[in-house]
């Protein structure tokens, strides 16, 4: 029996063993089939099909190719159909290790895996020159490539939803956060300013007194703010949002890593939110509540204010409310802003983008796989993906694509079933959002949401001197940057319960003290290695 | 035999205590159904508790209308019912055997389980393993790796153990081998814990979904739960988009969860009344034999 | 010696073929794939596998043995597992007794498929219904004000002293019914006539219970107790992400969690798997004193 299993162990290890090796290295790639040209894109040169394997690393995307209207056009243009695998990390960190890849590849920017692409991944660079020159050229977005060349000059991933400062020059770039209040309740009072710490308290305390009511028959909260526990930004607004508003630098003056939480302004405001506390003026449960009481409370009007930290995941509780209860609406105003004089700077889509995708060692097809991307990638494929052909599925108004009438009331009135049949906008995985929001200006949100966009459309500024601050860390500092994450939550919530400024004051001196024990030091050294990286790819 | 006054006081304050219990228990599970019974939109309002405010059986209809479910029932019946008779008769063999202590390398088995019921290769390794056994993206890795489970295997041996040595020494004189003692006589006088550990692993066959996860590509082998898997994860799709884009989505409502939840668990939930007849059986076979 | 076996081994060949497919299956499946454990000394990365990751000896064990916080943690999940283990195992023992005593057939059915049902909800589902009902506008809080037991709501959830309760009671309700099946089972196997013996002779329910029922059934009432002490250190991952917030974290993160949010979402395998060996080491010497200690109290044990 000993023997039997000295023996499969070693067979084991023979089986691990051949996981890894052999892989294409960019020498071996095969020349170009067809006479490759600068100025035109290869797909429509290139008649030859293929089908290739597309691993999207999100559980949830759901869609199939060649189901719908839009995966049919970018077949019939690039002779390439895919079929999409899905997964999550689990699939992802399985896949890596037997060493066995689909042909293309698309996770979040801040995977692991991101930072050894160039282990799995074919450049970019190498295979555009080789196949398809036009995607250097024209198809992609120049400073989106510079900012994805690695130190060692070559391109692995290609992000979706970059956005570039010219793209922000350009115009058509909202952010995502809003201080909202219900407009019948904030006209009764007169349309209070609540920028400065006097004036926020007193409105609070005025719409505490008006005593209005929900749609239950409560009392209407002053002010309540994103769930702590779920949702994109954690702790509420106070990771960022508040820092936003009122304006806290992401930089010091020399451009170096800034401690926002520590900052003089940040911590004033903090206390006027605790003193709000201490007065009754917030949610009771604002640290503990789930993402569904945060909508009963949305959808019943219960909240004055509503400070969020993301207003894109309000889209059907602004709705909901909106819908029913014309007049009473929540609106944007201008909300916290800084004692001190900075201005308000909100984060928009970044150059980084959210996803990347890559174009693994083991492609069956590099050339299609090359001219597919490129395809995707331009504006042509982009306006493909999300209108479909002119004349077919939009017509051009203005110079810009405007869907047809029965396919706009198609999503409007079922949008799970236009998103199967029809597709639109949803192979979103290279998507250049810039351009989208571009085309589509307020009009691609729902009216719900389209005064507070407008409203950030001010406050809107490029922030991508931090873009990837904590993809690139080592094991100890990502795991030391967890720890304090987790103790800035743990430390947050200790100070919003505080009962005097004196606990405030002690909660934030056992933070510094917490993060200094666990090699705070060495993690603002590399994130100041990544900013100074950012900045050299921003210049 | 009737039933003396201690024995009616007890049963009265029993079944008070059941029915306190059972309203304990069954609330969550009525807001749940109440809530799949709602309209999505308005449930987001909360407040729904006992019954549906705004009823309506669209949220069934939308999960019944998608074909792609009906294969995944299928798939995960067979997983079910496979995986379970092929898991009781290894495992339940295996205890037989190991039942006797006279077994010849008994210990080492025992150790070797012990070791194997804490220390987890992780799952790269049983990946590879697996994987390289031509089981990925195939019916049978819902079956082959969870064939033998060592806790089944020492739960059925400690039941095994105690029945009487009486009945197979007199079964054996009469010229029954191993085989024949085991199913004739073994397995009838088992049936509470096999209809147990039948249960326990029925109910893992028809539950898990990350095996497919892990290993399946093939969408025509996705389990029902994978697909409520999804569903729920979509739920958070939007968050995951961290980058701010707004990205226009079908909305999947909580009261969609819930009753894409019903319609996928329910067939599993409901088979234990099915089962509770072995465990009578069992007893009487039990009594007659003795 | 070596005949003897052969002649030994060939005597039972039918007992032998019984058990061997299930050695081959757990060589395979659990044996094999234990080469993995291997990068709890490395710094693993799939991408250059077991061989070609740099050997680093014992920093991932010093990394978790030298955080302050693992103790805490640890302490957190010996403290809920305990009273999981106290509260939780006897509730099941004493629920399947008074289930099986129901004497109307179909009610008996009812109570315990009900029983049963909340085993199958996801902690995802149930525990946005468990927050919101202990949130200060919810049921809980709601029906206490009602009864005028409190004066304003408790704040159940951002209390870090009221974690472990929590923990433990909703672990409890959503699993003390599946609980008690593999005890109706062992509960089912004792033979009837020792019941109608005692009657005759006079013994009331609760002794009849007391001397028939539980003896009956002390052989699984001993085998679940130790399983369950080398299962101390797994508190439940899921439970745990849905009940943690940021206020009760002191009290909530437990080695499972820990491992998820330093390890596994960091793509950091080698330090879950370290944690890994460590717990396993810690239960595995847990589960033998159990098994020993058992052994010399009931002289039975369950291997």
């Amino acid at each position: 029996m000993k023997k039997s299993i000295i023996l499969l162990t070693l067979v084991a290890f023979v089986v691990a063993l051949s996981g890894c090796g052999g892989k294409n290295t960019s020498a071996e790639l095969p020349d170009s089939t067809i006479e490759v040209d600068k100025d035109t894109p290869s797909w429509k040169n290139d008649k030859a099909t293929a089908e290739l394997d597309w691993y999207i690393n999100f559980d949830w995307f759901a869609q199939t190719w060649g189901n719908d209207v839009s995966s049919q056009y970018i077949t019939e243009d690039t002779g390439v159909s895919i079929t999409y695998l899905g997964g999550s990390d689990d699939k992802l960190n399985t896949m890596m290790a037997s060493g066995e890849l689909p042909d293309i590849i698309t996770v979040d920017g801040s995977n692991p895996f991101v930072k050894d692409a160039d282990k799995f991944a074919l450049p970019l660079d190498v295979l555009a020159e080789k196949y398809d020159p036009y995607f250097l050229e024209k198809s992609a977005k120049p400073e989106t490539l510079k900012f994805f060349t690695r130190d060692d000059g070559h391109i692995y991933g290609y992000p979706n939803f970059s956005n570039t400062k010219s793209d922000y020059e350009k115009g058509g770039i909202y952010a995502n956060q809003g201080f909202l209040v219900r407009k019948d309740i904030y006209e009764q009072l007169g349309k209070p300013d609540m920028t400065t710490p006097e004036g926020f308290i007193s409105a609070l305390e005025a719409a505490q007194k008006l005593d209005a009511k929900d749609e239950l028959g409560k009392a209407v909260i002053p002010i309540g703010v994103s769930p702590f526990n779920e949702g994109s930004e954690p702790n509420g607004v106070f990771n960022r949002t508040l820092a936003d508003f009122i304006g806290v630098p992401m930089l010091t003056e020399d451009g170096k890593y800034y401690d926002r939480y520590t900052d003089a302004d940040f911590q004033k405001w903090l206390k006027v939110f605790v003193d709000a506390r201490q007065k009754g003026l917030t949610d009771r449960d604002m640290i503990t509540m789930t993402k569904d009481d945060k909508d009963a409370r949305v959808t019943n009007g219960s909240y004055f204010v509503y400070f969020a930290s993301d207003l894109n995941s309000e889209t059907d509780t602004l709705t909901l409310w909106a819908n029913e209860n014309p007049g009473k609406e929540y609106i944007a105003v201008n909300g916290p802003s800084s004692t001190t004089g900075n201005k308000t700077a909100l984060p928009g889509t970044s150059i980084e983008g959210w996803t990347q995708t890559f174009i693994t060692k083991d492609c069956k097809n590099p050339q299609k796989a090359m001219e597919f991307l490129s395809y995707m990638v331009s504006e042509y494929g982009n306006t493909v993906m999300n209108y479909g052909r002119e004349g077919e599925t939009y017509t051009m108004v203005d110079g810009k694509p405007v869907l047809n009438a029965d396919l706009l009331e198609f999503k409007q009135t079922d949008p799970a079933g236009f998103e199967k049949e029809i597709g639109l906008t949803t192979h979103l995985w290279v998507q250049d959002s810039a351009l989208l929001s571009r085309q589509m200006g307020l009009d691609q949100f729902p009216k719900a949401l389209q005064q507070a966009k407008q409203w950030t459309l001010d406050y809107v500024m490029p922030q991508f001197e931090l873009a990837s601050l904590d993809v690139y860390l080592s094991k100890e500092s990502s795991r030391n940057a967890e720890k304090i994450n987790q103790n800035w939550s743990q430390t947050i919530a200790k100070i919003l319960d505080a009962k005097s400024d004196r606990e405030v004051d002690q909660a934030m001196n056992e933070f510094i003290k917490y993060r200094q024990d666990n090699g705070y030091d060495k993690l603002v050294e590399e994130r100041n290695k990544q900013i100074e990286a950012n900045e050299k790819k921003l210049d | 035999m009737g039933l003396d006054k201690g024995e009616k006081i007890f049963n009265v304050f029993n079944a008070l205590f059941m029915l306190f219990f059972i309203s304990i228990i069954v609330f969550p599970l009525i807001n749940i159904i109440a809530l799949s019974f709602n309209d999505g939109y308005d449930a987001m309002k909360g407040g729904i508790y006992l019954f549906p405010r705004k009823f309506t059986l669209v949220n069934y209809e939308t999960i019944l209308k998608d074909s792609t479910i009906y294969r995944a029932f299928g798939v995960t019946a067979a997983k079910t019912v496979i995986g379970v008779i092929g898991h009781l008769v290894i495992t339940g063999a295996a205890a037989y055997a190991m039942s006797k202590p006279y077994l010849l390398g008994r210990k080492i088995f025992i150790r070797m389980g012990v070791i194997t019921m804490f220390f987890y290769g992780g799952m790269i390794p049983t990946f590879l393993v697996v994987k390289s056994l031509g089981l990925a993206n195939s019916f049978w890795v819902y079956i082959i790796p969870v064939l033998f489970s060592f806790y089944d295997m020492i739960i059925l041996m400690n039941f095994f153990r105690s029945l009487p040595e009486s009945i197979e020494e007199s079964a054996k004189i009469d010229g029954a081998n191993v085989f024949q003692v085991f199913f004739k006589i073994i397995i009838p006088l088992s049936f509470p814990v096999l209809a147990t550990i039948a249960l326990f692993h029925g109910v893992y066959q028809w539950n898990d979904f990350f095996v497919a996860k892990l290993y399946v590509t093939d969408k025509t082998l996705y389990p029902i739960q994978y697909y409520l898997y999804q569903l729920l994860t979509s739920a958070g799709a939007a968050n995951t988009a961290k980058a701010g884009v707004y990205i226009s989505k079908a909305f999947t409502t909580q009261s969609l969860q819930q009753a894409t939840m019903i319609v996928t668990t329910l067939p599993i939930m409901l088979i234990y009344p099915f089962l509770q007849k072995y465990f009578i059986s069992g007893m009487l076979v039990g009594g007659v034999k003795e | 010696m070596k005949s003897k076996f052969k002649h030994k081994f060939l005597s039972q060949w039918e007992l032998q073929a019984m058990v061997w497919p299930s050695i081959i299956l757990m060589i395979i499946f659990c044996f094999v794939p234990m080469f993995g454990l291997i990068i709890a000394f490395q710094d693993y990365s799939p991408l250059s596998g077991f061989t070609g990751s740099e050997f680093v000896g014992l920093d991932n064990f010093k990394a978790f043995l030298g955080d302050k916080d693992f103790y805490n943690v640890l302490t957190n999940t010996l403290a809920i597992s305990l009273m999981k283990l106290l509260i939780g195992f006897p509730l099941e023992i004493v629920l399947a007794i008074l289930i099986n005593q129901i004497r109307l057939g179909i009610f008996k059915k009812f109570t315990q498929t009900i029983s049963y049902l909340p085993h199958f909800l996801s902690w995802v589902i149930l525990g946005g219904m468990i927050i919101s009902w202990l949130g200060s506008t919810g049921l809980v809080n709601s029906f206490l004000l009602s009864m005028h037991l409190i004066s304003e709501p408790l704040s159940f959830l951002s209390n870090p002293d009221a974690y472990w309760w929590i923990a433990t009671l909703s672990d409890i309700w959503k699993e003390v019914g599946w609980g008690t099946i593999l005890y109706l089972a062992a509960i089912a196997g004792i033979d009837p006539s020792l019941y109608e013996a005692a009657k005759v002779d006079g013994a009331k329910i609760l002794k009849r219970i007391w001397y028939i029922t539980l003896p009956g059934i002390k052989n699984i009432i001993v085998l679940m107790f130790v399983l369950r002490v080398g299962s101390v250190l797994g508190a439940n991952l899921e439970q745990t992400l849905v009940l943690q917030n940021s206020s009760n974290m002191l009290r909530s993160e437990v080695i499972d969690s820990y491992v998820y949010h330093l390890g596994l979402t960091q793509g950091d395998f080698s330090f879950a798997t370290a944690v890994g060996i460590f717990s396993s080491v810690v239960s595995v010497t847990l589960l033998m004193i159990a098994n020993v200690l058992t052994k010399k109290l009931s002289d039975s044990s369950i291997f």
